[in-house]
């Protein structure tokens, strides 16, 4: 089990998170938040920026958009302006709460890639473009980009030797696009059966 | 639950980039380029790799940390590697841990006779 990730009261991060992790934010963080695994936004915790994971779950602050792979969860306690994005989104009652939910339904392309030419997630189009009529309500909230580079050469410079080669990201494994289509070489059987024959 | 005083972890497994300001104590096992400035301890433990310049109470180093560093304390452990100035009242260099740079501190000499 790996240990959670925590941005602890107390702690402001400007800048951006990503990672095969779970998280939690008790501090605030300024800025866009990718993790593989659970994302908790405590009681108390703040963050301004869109926000992915497998599960995301609000009880603090949170301006800007979340993505969650199998869940989004907006719990009493909550604060939040953005848009909702995930197969199964609760929020309960007393949570404040503005911005539109999308409930992705089976058919649906899956929220497994992040692109960043759309600024957005798995080819759905960007909030701001789906909603002209409402972006104003997400003005503030931040639409920076993950630079999915700087992160990559960030784990290439650290030295390899001590550590296993990083597995490729989520994005990479997911999109099918990077695969180099293989296609069988049929004059080569044909030769090699005419040779034996 | 988490509470208020649950120490600050970013795990190996994550990227962090930018400005990271605040009075609690943090541990960095994963990577971390921008800047740190805390009033709690900082420890960069064995898989942490940082580039920033750091201002904190207490720093550690058991990992990888570039960048000029600011604190009541110092200490580079086994195994850990310190690139950049350091400027603090201590600072400990443990064996087998790697300090480039130059240590900064206020030393009082007795006069020479």
């Amino acid at each position: 089990m790996k240990k959670t990730s925590v941005i602890p009261a107390g702690v402001t991060l400007v800048g951006d998170i990503e990672g095969d992790a779970d998280l939690v934010v008790a501090g605030k963080v300024d800025g866009p938040i990718h993790v593989s695994g659970a994302l908790l936004i405590e009681a108390g915790g703040q963050v301004r920026g869109h926000v992915r994971a497998r599960t995301v779950t609000v009880r603090g602050v949170l301006k800007g958009d979340a993505y969650g792979e199998l869940a989004v969860r907006v719990e009493e306690s909550a604060r939040l302006v953005g848009e909702l994005t995930a197969p199964r989104v609760q929020v309960a009652v007393g949570a404040r709460f503005r911005g539109q939910v999308h409930m992705n339904e089976v058919g649906e392309p899956r929220l497994s890639a992040y692109d960043p030419a759309l600024h957005t997630f798995s080819g759905l189009p960007a909030p701001s473009r789906q909603a002209p009529a409402e972006a104003g309500v997400f003005e503030e909230a931040p639409r920076t980009p993950f630079e999915a580079r700087p992160a990559e050469a960030m784990r290439e410079e650290a030295p390899r030797a001590e550590e296993p080669t990083p597995a490729p990201t989520r994005s990479e494994a997911a999109d099918p696009r990077r695969r180099p289509l293989r296609m069988p070489s049929v004059g080569r059987v044909r030769g090699r059966r005419r040779g034996g024959s | 639950m988490t509470d208020a005083n649950i120490p600050g972890y970013l795990g190996a497994e994550l990227v962090v980039r930018g400005r990271v300001s605040g009075e609690g104590d943090l541990t960095i096992e994963g990577s971390f380029e921008g800047e740190l400035n805390l009033q709690g301890d900082l420890r960069v433990g064995g898989r942490g790799r940082v580039r920033a310049p750091v201002i904190a109470r207490r720093v550690a180093v058991e990992g990888r940390l570039e960048g000029d560093v600011e604190a009541a304390e110092v200490i580079v452990r086994e195994g850990g590697r310190l690139v950049g100035d350091v400027r603090a009242p201590r600072v400990g260099l443990e064996d087998g841990g790697a300090l480039l740079g130059t240590v900064e501190m206020d030393v009082e000499l007795p006069e020479f006779e």
